[in-house]
């Protein structure tokens, strides 16, 4: 055990010192922060660019006052998004005034010009004449304002007026309850992400980390370092040792990762305040302890056992070029699970979801996902972490006997009645 | 092996066989390894040397027989009473000289003061205290040899298990490998050491085992190995052409190396009249007879085999 510890030890050790590890590690948070950084200053950015400076031409004659309140929005810098001017017309004058406005548009006085016709409350049509007419966000804020606008004056028309009038536009909210055996919690929704998150992070940890272990393995092997290491350790020691080795810094990158995310989040989060724009902080679940628990277990479990597949593979092939091309059915293991976490969604208490979200290879991805949302049982929940535990050790019980004769062998990949035979060898 | 071993085997495999498939590697080995010897295992390439050792070191398992190590059976446990120096060397080429090395001792059961001691004293040793903080990759083969070598004795075993130990290393650093060697065995430690290089055996050893095609050819002290081939071999120094050697009366066999040629002699032949026939045809500066090489010794015993089954597996290189 001990000396299975040092080959950890220096697994672990060769592993975070590289290049590539530090690289890796440091620069995906640096790349996602900066991306963040990017968007929130985009977008206030954005929110200073929409000012615009609009003409009116309200044949209708009454829902313009009303336009002007709707469209009142101010900017964070406090200078309102509109500034609306009513242009008069009647229905035969028209023609020339667009023509005189079209004008203006193009000279830049204005950013565009809204037409709202005379029958505007029957047909719920207006037109709007500018050069760049694919700023959504701006028709958005104007045809919600346009709508609100009308919706008074029909209001206002119905003799509805006054204190009476904000209830009509109060905003609807939903507030979703979970039932839960412990009485009703909060929204949990969002934690579906997790099971998500957690698969997404298995993956670039394992497509990072995996492929580099594996040719660890087949370097020793063909460097022959193997032998000296084994004339110390049995098989299973140090490969065991190696596993371990690299699921700590896995972990550790892992670590890295998250804790740089959930910064950025709050960087974001506090923006977002600032800003006026929380409504998808809402979304962040509320979590209990076990959750979070779960997640680092099952992460390092779940790494352990595409570990010790990689290991295997690893064992068994003579060179590194045949250990890229037989990584892909590990990696589709992986993408199968995140796929069949659909089907856990929707029915996440079925029992086809229970077997599924037991099994070691899908485990980390499809119980993550349950345990948000469908409050599994302890014992499923620790069992997946068993069963994990007992796959990881009976791959490498197999994986260490192939590899004593792996070690050996030169040559062409083996066939699987081969592969019989070299577990018989040993 | 009927004879009475004056010394305890430290070593001892009864039966051994081992097979990859249908090529026989190694057929029912008994080999006894006397505590505090050199024991030299010799055979050409292919013949189930560096299997013997495998197994020894538990890295193969043994189809049929029992490998018993200090009188135990030998296991992964064993293993913490062998020094190994693999026939195929290898190194963790990014790791600097230090760190590997400290790594191999705390896999030895080191700690850490220790083992700081034992590295410093043996890079001091093989001259490579001030490579410490270089990678290995960064050294050259022979350095690299020498490093392997140290990661060996590093534990301290009373057992030291060495696959073609001088094999790359050059004449100055073959006779450091010596000397420690010797020095090594002053203090009571065993030597497993296994060459297909005769001479080098004929140096170091004062045990041999030969061994063909995965079956024991002759074992035993090599002083009586040779002894019982008795004087009947001849060192003959010369100046001309060899070919006239090969065509002397008494003369069974030549080893013609173009300065001097190892001759041996026909049962019954004598060895002044082939010195007369030789000094009228080549200018002999020397003559002298002794016991045969080890090398001749082996193709005698080999040939006898050969005669006997002259149909066997191919080579086994790289097995």
């Amino acid at each position: 055990m001990t000396k299975t510890l040092i080959v950890a030890k220096r697994e672990y050790l060769q592993r975070v010192r590289t290049k590539g590890f530090v690289i890796f590690t440091v620069l995906l948070p640096a790349i996602i922060g900066g991306y963040i950084f990017f968007i929130v200053a985009v977008v206030s950015k954005a929110g200073a660019n929409a000012k615009a400076h609009l003409a009116v031409v309200d044949l209708s004659q009454q829902v313009f006052p009303a336009l002007r309140h709707e469209l009142s929005d101010k900017l964070p810098n406090g200078q309102r998004q509109f500034r609306l001017e009513e242009v008069a017309a009647t229905p035969a004058t028209l023609p020339a005034v667009e023509a005189r406005l079209r004008k203006q548009v193009l000279a830049g006085k204005y950013t565009g010009f809204l037409v709202i016709p005379a029958d505007v409350l029957q047909s719920n049509l207006a037109q709007y004449h500018a050069k760049n007419v694919a700023n959504f966000n701006l028709l958005g804020t104007m045809e919600h304002g346009l709508e609100s606008a009308v919706t008074r004056v029909r209001l206002k028309n119905a003799g509805i007026a006054g204190a009476q009038l904000p209830q009509f536009f109060a905003t609807f909210h939903l507030h979703e309850l979970k039932v839960t055996a412990s009485g009703e919690s909060k929204n949990t929704g969002g934690a579906v992400v997790l099971g998500y998150i957690l698969g997404f992070l298995l993956y670039f940890v394992l497509i990072i980390n995996g492929v580099t272990f594996m040719r660890s393995v087949v370097e020793e092997k063909t460097n022959r370092v193997a032998e000296v290491v084994l004339a110390s350790v049995d098989a299973f020691g140090l490969l065991m040792g190696k596993v371990i080795g690299v699921a700590g810094a896995a972990l550790t990158q892992a670590l890295v990762w998250v804790v740089s995310l959930a910064l950025f989040a709050a960087y974001a989060g506090a923006a977002s305040l600032a800003a006026g724009k929380a409504g998808w902080m809402k979304q962040v679940p509320h979590l209990g302890p076990m959750v979070y628990v779960s997640f680092v277990v099952l992460f390092l479990l779940g790494f352990l056992v595409y570990a010790s597949l990689y290991a295997a593979v690893g064992a068994i092939v003579s060179s590194e070029q045949e250990a890229q091309q037989s990584q892909m059915p590990i990696t589709l293991l992986l993408v199968a699970a995140l796929l069949m976490g659909f089907t856990v969604l929707t029915t996440p208490n079925s029992i086809l979801a229970v077997v599924l979200s037991e099994i070691p290879f899908f485990a980390p991805v499809l119980m993550m996902m349950r345990i948000p949302i469908a409050n599994p049982p302890l014992w499923q929940i620790v069992l997946s972490w068993v069963l994990c535990a007992v796959a990881v050790w009976l791959i490498m019980k197999v994986t260490s006997r192939l590899y004593r004769v792996g070690i050996l062998m030169t040559g062409k990949r083996p066939n699987l009645p081969e592969l019989m035979r070299w577990l018989r060898y040993s | 092996m009927a004879e009475a071993e004056p010394r305890q085997a430290i070593v001892r495999l009864t039966g051994v066989s081992k097979a990859y498939g249908t090529v026989r590697a190694v057929s029912g080995l008994d080999l006894a390894v006397p505590e505090g010897a050199v024991y030299g295992l010799l055979g050409p390439n292919g013949s189930g040397k560096t299997t013997t050792i495998r197994m020894i070191m538990n890295i193969l398992v043994p189809d049929a027989g029992r490998i018993e190590i200090q009188n135990r059976p030998a296991n992964a446990k064993s293993k913490d009473a062998i020094g190994y120096l693999p026939e195929e060397r290898g190194l963790y080429t990014k790791m600097k000289v230090g760190d590997l090395l400290h790594f191999f001792a705390e896999l030895k059961g080191l700690g850490k003061a220790e083992a700081t001691r034992r590295v410093n004293d043996w890079l001091e040793r093989v001259e490579l205290a001030e490579w410490r903080d270089k990678k290995i990759n960064e050294l050259s083969k022979g350095m690299q040899q020498k490093i392997q070598f140290i990661v060996s004795v590093l534990g301290d075993p009373p057992i030291l298990i060495l696959d073609e130990p001088s094999s790359g290393l050059d004449p100055v650093n073959a006779n450091l490998l010596r000397e420690i060697l010797l020095e090594l065995r002053t203090r009571g430690k065993t030597i497993l050491l296994s060459t297909h290089r005769m001479e080098e055996a004929e140096r170091l050893c004062d045990h041999i085992c030969l061994i063909h095609r995965g079956e024991k050819v002759l074992d035993g002290e090599l002083a009586a190995i040779r002894a019982a081939a008795g004087k009947s071999s001849a060192r003959v120094d010369y100046r001309g052409d060899g070919g006239v050697l090969r065509t002397a009366p008494g003369v069974a066999e030549v080893d013609d190396y173009g300065n001097y040629a190892e001759v041996r002699l026909a049962p019954g032949a004598d060895a002044a009249a082939l010195l007369r026939y030789l000094a009228g045809r080549i200018d002999v500066t020397g003559f002298a007879l002794q016991e045969p090489t080890l090398n001749q010794v082996f193709l005698q015993a080999v040939g006898g085999r050969e005669a006997a089954a002259p149909a066997a597996a191919g080579s086994r290189e790289g097995r």
